[in-house]
């Protein structure tokens, strides 16, 4: 009954701090988020773009990068479908949306592409370029 | 009444010596003395050193009565003998020295390096030496056989410890509402965490006092409870490095059981009473015992809750949970102790681990693990205590906060190194603007109408706002003044030991000394490493730190531009306090702001009021189309999120998101540009001054900063991949921000390890992935090992 009871008592000792130290849902997806990271310039391949956006969606950086690198291929309604999403998961980077109304200019309504220069002139004060391509759209 | 002389005038001499002894412990660790000691934050402590030698008599005094006895006794015994040679030894040694200290007056002397670190060891002695001549006064029965111990009486004073303190931190947290969220899941866990501690307890005294040498087993037992505290939960927040924290803790630990157990010698126990010599009280009457267990309980809680609004509220609460618990046992000891040998039995030995695993596994919510603790720990300090014990050495993720401590602890006790390019000269281009910096100490960015439309209260900055650049994505990098204000003058990531050097890296000290500026300041943190030829008029200087007033420092303002006879440009720095928590825990105003914190509230409220009739002054006087006009913060506060309060200890994003907003001289408002939306540091300030008044424009990576504005032709860079160290400026918490929009924390002192979605006004806590935790870590561990660098660390 002794040894029962001993058992017992080491077995319980042993789980507690297991039991109180599990937690988090084991998700992968550090390379994806490290190469979300890589310093603007460095070319990834579009196919490695792709995997990492399927891993992490909701990373807005990320988006953006394969919405860039589809508009580089020529897949201009992948390219705003994918800036979109980025927009409106970080609807404050002014970057992202002068990405989308350059787009949008080229291949999508100028109207859409004005409201998002306008967005992004707000964000990003006086910026020449921006100022540049709500010329542009004007000129259309 | 004798016996309580006895132990009124040890009491008193005891407490000198160990408050001597804390602060030698202070004054050894240059983060704390540059920090709290030297700037003279605490008047209570101010007045300590000042009259310590008067102090020191009086422990001196005290001591030596209570030696009376020995002293006049007639030795008879090897024993005896050796405790009166003791005792003579301690009033000849102790009044020589304590005659040499008060000559030199030693501790006010202290304090650019020299000997400090002889107060550590040198504050026990006294207490060690009264120890073992109470100890040669009564060496009888140390080698007896242990009497019968009443292993039932001592199971159900344990189990009843545990349950009473639960009781009492639980209803004091149903009471309080800052911590009623999850209060019955926090209360389960609690329960649990403090049933196994109760346990581990009861399994301790019970081996000492079976041991063969159960006095000695149960002081052992006393040395490891009081070290491995400092060592671990103490030590660890004044930046001392491993080896430093056991050598500092261990003789304190040894120090205070012998002085304990020598006291209790002294008052008539004996050490053939074994366990109960040390813990058990000697009251007869079960019934006072129990009142009395039940009296430190209800007052070590209302301590404890009184206490929230403390800076290192969490480890004062837990040495006060223990020291509450450690005179519960007592008490409870003697209330159960019936003297008799009762059973052994391992059923019951075994029945606490048994309800503690059943309820931890029998629990529905099974996903609620981690919240359950965190609940746990934030309504009972004792639960806190127990799961330190329990899970402070699993790795759980929360092991790089250790070693990122590591290496922040080689830098705090030497003086950092003086990186070459905060060195390089500063040039100013054309006439400079006036500048006012204000740094309203603790601001939130979601009390502010420009950043969140439901607040009502701040109408004069929502209207300064509108001709101003708002920088949405706004953090410090340090929760806490200490680190975060240094970091603002520096523009970069500063060390703990930042103090030494500041006038050599301060950029922005360099900046108003170089453009010649009328340089007001009210900003107590930096005051005393200002550089000694830097001309300034010190805003409110008969104001203490904590009562600093916006208001105020702007009559002060005021008044100066009316009288002053310089024609020369302005530059104020103003870091009022008032929304700190020490102003906003709790507050008497009528005013009820729904949804806000209604002191916090009410205290921005008026300060707004007061920055309106600022804006409103310099436009009258023609000032403000030539001026920059900064407001932010030094850092966020917790008001009552997760049952937290204030920012000392801890990082999350209420803490670390800060209000930044910038207007800018007509001239430099239409011919620069920005990006409002970028990750904009408290670091970018001093850097964006920079450009503004005249040096080039600087870039850099966190965790330096890098200018906020550029010409209007120049692309900017892209600060959004960035991800950015965080860290509390007091306690073990490190964070990460990644992109302005996600969160990592790992907090070493409240065991916790958190994601956090980061939306326009508030934030969500995320699942932690293992990749996010990685990638966290790894971006940490680089830029801590980037200061390190930078200051000379490893």
């Amino acid at each position: 009954m002794a040894a029962v009871a001993a058992l017992i008592l080491v077995a319980c000792w042993v789980l507690l701090p297991v039991r109180l130290t599990s937690q988090g849902d084991g998700r992968s997806g550090d390379e994806c988020l490290a190469l979300a990271d890589h310093p603007p310039g460095n070319t990834i391949s579009l196919a490695t773009l792709e995997r990492c956006h399927a891993v992490v969606p909701a990373d807005a950086i990320l988006t953006a990068d394969l919405a860039a690198a589809y508009a580089a291929a020529g897949r201009h309604a992948d390219a705003i479908r994918l800036y979109r999403e980025a927009v409106i998961a970080s609807p404050d980077d002014a970057d992202t949306r002068v990405a989308l109304a350059s787009v949008l200019l080229e291949h999508g309504s100028p109207m859409e592409a004005r409201e998002q220069a306008d967005a992004a002139l707000r964000l990003q004060p006086n910026r020449a370029a921006i100022r540049a391509l709500l010329d542009r759209i004007a000129a259309r | 009444m004798k016996r309580l002389a006895f132990v009124a005038a040890r009491a008193v001499a005891v407490t000198i010596y160990m408050l001597t002894w804390a602060y030698g412990v202070m004054a050894s660790s240059s983060f704390a003395f540059d920090m709290f000691v030297k700037p003279q934050l605490s008047p209570a402590l101010t007045a300590f050193v000042t009259w310590h030698s008067s102090w020191l008599m009086v422990a001196y005094g005290f001591s030596a009565v209570t030696l009376i006895p020995t002293l006049r006794r007639s030795a008879s015994g090897a024993h005896a003998r050796a405790a009166q040679l003791a005792a003579w030894g301690y009033v000849l040694v102790m009044a020589a020295s304590a005659l040499w200290m008060s000559q030199t007056a030693y501790l006010a002397s202290i304090g650019s390096g020299q000997l400090r670190t002889l107060i550590v060891p040198g504050a026990l002695i006294p207490v060690a030496w009264l120890a073992i001549v109470d100890h040669l006064n009564h060496d009888t029965g140390l080698r007896a056989a242990p009497r019968s111990i009443d292993q039932r009486g001592l199971w159900w004073a344990t189990s009843a410890t545990a349950v009473l303190a639960w009781t009492a931190h639980i209803l004091w947290s149903w009471v309080d509402p800052s911590t009623a969220a999850d209060w019955g899941l926090g209360a389960i866990y609690a329960l649990a965490l403090d049933l196994a501690l109760s346990h581990i307890a009861y399994l301790t005294l019970t081996l000492a006092a079976t041991s063969g040498a159960a006095y000695a087993a149960a002081l052992a037992g006393f040395t490891v409870v009081v070290s491995s505290f400092a060592q671990y939960v103490v030590l660890p927040t004044l930046g001392f490095s491993p080896d430093q924290r056991a050598i500092i803790a261990w003789p304190c630990g040894i120090a205070m059981a012998g002085c304990i157990g020598g006291l209790r010698l002294s008052l008539g126990a004996s050490m053939a009473d074994g366990v109960m010599a040390v813990f058990g009280a000697r009251i007869n009457n079960r019934g006072v015992a129990a009142g009395l267990a039940i009296a430190t309980v209800i007052a070590g809680t209302l301590t404890t809750g009184l206490l929230l609004t403390l800076d290192w509220a969490f480890v004062l609460r837990q040495a006060i949970a223990v020291v509450e618990a450690c005179a519960a046992l007592l008490f409870l000891l003697a209330a159960f102790n019936t003297g008799e040998a009762r059973a052994w039995s391992v059923w019951r030995l075994a029945a606490p681990a048994l309800v503690v695993s059943a309820i931890l596994f029998s629990l529905p919510w099974m996903q609620t693990t981690q919240r359950g603790v965190e609940r746990a720990i934030a309504m009972d300090p004792l639960a806190r205590v127990a799961a330190g014990t329990f899970l402070s050495r699993e790795p759980a993720g929360t092991s790089v906060v250790r070693q990122l401590l590591d290496v922040q602890s080689a830098d705090w006790s030497v003086r950092p190194s003086v990186p070459p390019d905060a060195q390089a000269p500063v040039s100013v281009a054309g006439d400079p603007p006036h500048v006012f910096v204000i740094v309203l100490d603790s601001l939130r960015r979601d009390y502010l109408s420009p950043y969140n439309p439901a607040v009502t209260f701040t109408p004069a900055i929502d209207a300064w706002a509108r001709e101003s650049f708002v920088f949405r994505n706004a953090f410090t990098p340090y929760g806490g003044t200490a680190l975060a204000m240094p970091s603002l003058w520096a523009g970069r990531g500063v060390p703990h030991g930042w103090a030494r050097i500041l006038p050599e890296i301060n950029r922005l000290e360099m900046l108003i000394n170089t453009a010649g500026y009328d340089f007001l300041v009210n900003d107590h943190t930096v005051r005393e490493h200002l550089r000694p030829g830097t001309r300034q008029t010190f805003l409110n200087p008969f104001v203490s730190s904590p009562q600093t007033d916006l208001c105020q420092n702007i009559s002060a303002i005021e008044a100066h531009l009316r009288t002053r006879t310089v024609t020369t440009p302005v530059f104020a720095f103003m870091a009022p306090m008032n929304v700190h928590i020490l102003n906003t825990r709790v507050g008497t105003g009528s005013e009820t702001y729904p949804g806000f914190h209604p002191p916090y509230a009410a205290q921005l409220e008026k300060a707004d009021a007061c920055f309106g009739q600022f804006i409103a002054g310099l436009k009258e006087a023609g000032l403000y189309d030539h001026s920059i006009i900064v407001l932010t913060s030094d850092h966020g506060d917790s008001l009552g999120e997760g049952g937290r309060w204030g920012h000392q200890a801890f990082l999350y994003p209420e803490i670390v998101r800060i209000p930044l907003l910038i207007s800018l001289p007509a001239a430099m408002r239409t011919s620069l540009t920005t990006d409002l939306g970028r990750v904009a540091m408290l670091t970018d300030v001093t850097p964006a001054l920079m450009s503004l008044i005249g040096s080039a424009s600087i870039s850099a990576d966190p965790p330096m900063g890098s200018t906020l504005f550029v010409p209007r032709d120049q692309s900017l860079r892209d600060r959004r991949r960035n991800s950015v160290m965080l860290m509390s400026s007091y306690g073990p918490a490190f964070g990460l921000l990644r992109r302005g929009n996600e969160m990592y924390m790992s907090d070493l002192a409240s065991w916790q390890e958190s994601a956090f979605a980061l939306g326009a006004v508030t934030y969500q806590p995320v699942p932690l992935t293992d990749g996010f935790r990685r990638l966290s870590q790894a971006a940490l561990a680089e830029q801590v090992g980037r200061l390190a660098r930078e200051y000379g660390g490893k």
